[in-house]
């Protein structure tokens, strides 16, 4: 894999001590679409201003395509940025903002035309050329924008949380646009964002990031199945979590005693008996049923019920202090599982129970 | 790189302003603080020689015999100065507290129309807008016409030449100064805390009372000093509405360096309208450092 | 109806509201009315006429003042401006310079002290190092006191810009010198544009410092306006005086129309 963008121990510290950035290392390969993830002031935003070139590292080295550029200033980066509030320069048409670029490196008057007029059809906004960002939508500023930052054809293009101030319909229609576009121009992009649904959407790689520190990078489904840790599991998706003891190891597995009572198997994960661990799973990998007490099933109390649409969430109550969550697809003709107050059998597949590093 | 040519380079762009007023201000006023401690020229000017007399000369007068006696001539204009520029603040407040309120009320286009009428005035003349009043107060101006017409009054009233009139004038001059800083205060006032004291039981005055003047206070003591500080030191209003016998420092310090020819008294003078500013601006800074702008969300 | 439905609605405000633009603007409307009075009288209206502007115009001494107090401000604005502009640029967007609060109360050091004494220490400073240029010593002091009303709209508007403009720029392979020619500038101009009319203004309505530093020949029109006023009230001074109002009402409302126009 040849590295578009590769950090070593890339340290940020603002004035009065404030550290937005610990020692990341990172490879972001050619081609990729990768993104940083994260809930806000987790570092995310300061690593892209960092690629970019609006930041300097305070140590570390930050290299492209193998060339050191930690000290080179944002103009003689071939890196640019789609802007959060796209920040298209409101006194210059919409083909001035494109060719703004093309014109600071140079391009001939002839190539900078042709040039803006491909993006913008790449963008699907050939007719809006003359018009001001001011007399246009939101969505329609934003793939401004993207024609703006991809057409000096950069090696690689940032993206800070470009979709945040769009409404939803468009913003879905917009995750396949950014796929799509990623894929036709081959240009690895680098994606911020804090919705972690986007980011299982149209990433090919995840780093997922908290108070300044790179917690887990990994494909989608690395992400979400198997989190490394306790913030990843419960940044991305829904989590329940268990304090538990391991009781029991064999080659088929091995068997936990919940610190809440009854006993759960899962795959071997190298523990010794004794040990204190954390158990995880999803809710939607546990399964509800009226009778029955066996392997990998405990007895609860339903607490509450959400009807969520295509789903059901049952909180169930393990014992005074432990509750779960349960996601259960609804059945077509709307019965529930249970009441509110009844007893029930939660079942668990033993593939699906994760141990977390503490 | 970062040798000290480059840091100074970060410095190029302040260095006009800070070498015109640094040179053309702040060297000047360390100027008159050096005169006020020398002696008077005979015809202007100064002579190097030490003294505190044209303090002294402020409390003092020496009588035929070479003595030092109390003399309260300029206390008395000091004080004068001080109660005419105190009157005004109030003035400014009292009407300019419930304008800015009612303009912060109103819908944005109205705001702005408002905004644009209070500033109009304020970018005029001074000379001309404090000679209109000329034109309403005097013997034969409009307000004496109006009444003596009317049949109400035989004599014309003695408007023009007294203290209210200096302190009408100066009112008039300075209430935008007041209205502008309240008016930003309120207008980032949240409605929602009146409706949330409403809610609780508070009627319109006492919300006015606890919710709104409160939050407005930051706003009432900058425009308390932007008032003060032009009225403590004014000069056309005092001189041409409050005659000779109302003189005020502004012209007491005019004088000096015109007709009386003291410049050290006029320096001293000018020392001491500078202390009570500055004691104004620092108890200011002092206050909105220890509330930290908390007050304003 | 809707106003006492309004939760913020005081009974007495609006009046004292309209009390206070009365206030405002009456002295001005009664200046205005009685320059095109035809008697010499301020209080009885007497048919109206043109008589004293043209008595205006044609005094000698009125244009002589009309003409330093234009070329005096013409010179202060573009001086002041031009360092605020500077400055402003410094402050607001070189993350290096050190001591900003410093630096920023030096920039509005002028408006801090009382004008009478910034008059006398103007006169002292020109008299001890004996400088006499003539004009020249008006528009030096008019500079100095103009930097904070040129300079304050021109922060102001700089710091409520989108950085991440001249980001997008320097993004875009833009050096820092095209970007403040192509971006910065150009988005600043409202505010340098009211930044200069503010500035102007002040210079050409400013008194009691002019009053201090000018040399014979050197009168501006505040001060022959002064100088007319002591003497008595004549009508001549109304008309002047009206010009000069309609002049600063007409900078005033245009500067705003600017700004307005370029917020949307």
């Amino acid at each position: 894999m040849t590295s578009a963008v590769k950090i070593q121990a890339l340290n940020k510290v603002y004035p009065g001590d404030v550290t937005a950035l610990k020692s990341a290392d990172l490879e972001i390969g050619d081609n990729e679409f990768f993104t940083l993830l994260g809930p806000s002031g987790c570092g995310k935003t300061t690593l892209l201003r960092l690629i970019a070139g609006f930041e300097e590292p305070t140590a570390g080295v930050l290299s492209l395509f193998g060339d050191d550029i930690s000290t080179l200033p944002p103009e003689k980066r071939p890196v640019n940025t789609v802007f959060q509030h796209y920040s298209l320069f409101p006194h210059m048409s919409v083909f001035e903002n494109v060719a703004f670029g093309l014109r600071r490196l140079g391009r001939s008057d002839k190539d900078a035309k042709a040039r803006v007029e491909a993006m913008l059809d790449l963008v699907h906004l050939t007719d809006f050329a003359g018009r001001k960002p001011s007399q246009l939508s939101g969505g329609q500023q934003q793939r401004v924008a993207l024609a703006r930052a991809l057409a000096p054809e950069p090696k690689v293009l940032l993206l800070d949380e470009p979709l945040s101030a769009l409404d939803l319909k468009l913003r879905q229609s917009m995750r396949a646009e950014l796929k799509r576009l990623q894929k036709d121009t081959g240009i690895t992009f680098v994606f911020v964002t804090h919705d972690q649904e986007e980011a299982l959407a149209m990433s090919d790689r995840i780093a997922v990031m908290s108070a300044g520190e790179i917690q887990q990078v990994g494909d989608p489904s690395a992400i979400y199945e198997h989190p490394e840790n306790r913030f990843v599991a419960e940044f991305i998706g829904d989590a329940n979590f268990l304090n538990a003891t391991v009781a029991e190891t064999t080659p088929s597995g091995t068997t936990y005693a919940l610190d809440a009572g009854g006993t759960l198997t899962g795959p071997d994960q190298g523990r010794a008996k004794g040990e204190a661990v954390t158990l995880f799973f999803r809710p939607e990998k546990a399964t509800l049923s009226q009778v029955g007490e066996g392997p990998n099933q405990l007895r609860c109390t339903v607490k509450d019920i959400l009807y969520l649409g295509n789903s059901t969430d049952y909180w169930l109550a393990l014992d005074h202090v432990t509750t779960l969550i349960v996601r259960s697809k609804n059945q077509t003709d709307g019965t529930v599982i249970a009441d509110i107050g009844e007893q029930i059998s939660l079942s668990l597949d033993p593939a699906a129970l994760r141990i977390l590093a503490t | 790189m970062s040798s000290i040519a480059e840091k100074l380079r970060v410095y190029t762009g302040l260095m006009p302003a800070v070498f015109v007023i640094g040179v053309f201000m702040i060297v000047p006023i360390m100027i008159i603080f050096v005169y006020s401690f020398l002696v008077a020229g005979d015809f202007g000017g100064v002579k190097p020689k030490f003294s505190t007399d044209a303090y002294v000369q402020l409390l003092f007068q020496k009588n035929l015999f070479d003595v030092s006696e109390f003399n309260p001539a300029y206390l008395i204009i000091a004080f004068r100065s001080l109660w005419i520029a105190v009157v005004t603040v109030l003035g400014c407040l009292l009407l300019g507290f419930p304008v800015a309120y009612y303009i912060a009320s109103q819908p944005e286009d109205r705001r702005n129309l408002f905004l644009l009428l209070i500033t109009i005035p304020f970018w005029t003349n001074l000379l001309v807008r404090t000679y209109c009043w000329i034109l309403v107060l005097r013997d034969t101006g409009l307000i004496n016409g109006a009444l003596i017409n009317m049949g109400l009054i035989d004599e014309p009233l003695t408007l023009l030449y007294t203290e209210g009139a200096v302190a009408l004038g100066l009112i008039y001059t300075y209430v935008p100064f007041m209205v502008l800083p309240i008016y930003a205060a309120l207008e980032r006032l949240d409605v929602r805390l009146i409706e949330a004291s409403r809610d609780l039981y508070a009627n319109r005055w006492v919300t006015l009372r606890h919710v709104v003047v409160p939050l407005a206070m930051p706003g009432m003591i900058a425009g308390s000093i932007l008032v003060f500080i032009p009225a403590l030191g004014a000069f056309i209003a005092p001189d041409l509405l409050g005659g000779g016998k109302n003189l005020m420092l502004g012209s007491l310090v005019q004088l000096q360096f015109s007709s009386a020819r003291n410049w050290p008294f006029g320096a001293a003078l000018s020392m001491v309208i500078m202390a009570v500013v500055l004691l104004c601006l620092y108890a200011y800074a002092r206050n909105v450092r220890k509330n930290g702008g908390g007050v304003q969300h | 109806m809707t106003r006492s439905r309004d939760i913020r609605w005081l009974p007495g405000f609006s009046w004292v509201t309209l009390f206070f633009f009365v206030f405002l603007y009456a002295p001005l409307i009664i200046l205005v009315v009685f320059s095109f009075n035809a008697s010499r009288s301020a209080t009885v209206w007497a048919g109206f006429s043109f008589e004293w502007y043209t008595k205006a115009f044609a005094n000698d001494d009125i244009q002589r003042a009309a003409t330093n107090s234009v070329i005096i401000a013409i010179f202060a604005t573009i001086a002041a401006t031009t360092i605020a502009t500077m400055a402003a640029l410094t402050l607001s967007r070189n993350k290096r310079v050190k001591g900003k609060p410093v630096f920023g109360g030096v920039l509005i050091f002028p408006l801090m002290i009382p004008e009478i004494v910034t008059a006398v220490a103007t006169l002292t400073f020109f008299a001890a190092i004996g400088l006499s240029l003539g004009l020249g010593n008006i528009i030096i002091a008019h500079t100095v006191f103009c930097i904070p009303f040129a300079y304050l709209p021109i922060r102001a508007r700089l710091d409520g810009m989108d950085e991440s403009l001249e980001a997008a720029a320097q993004d875009l392979y833009a050096s820092k010198f095209t970007t403040l020619r192509l971006i910065t500038l150009p988005l600043l101009m409202p505010g340098i544009v009211s930044g200069a009319m503010l500035a102007f203004i002040i210079s050409l309505d400013d008194f009691i410092i002019t009053l201090m530093v000018a040399e014979a020949g050197s009168t501006t029109l505040p001060i022959y306006i002064y100088s007319l006023v002591r003497i008595g009230i004549t009508p001549e001074v109304n008309a002047v005086s009206t010009v000069l109002l309609g002049f600063s009402v007409i900078v005033v409302t245009l500067s705003y129309v600017i700004g307005k126009k370029n917020k949307t």
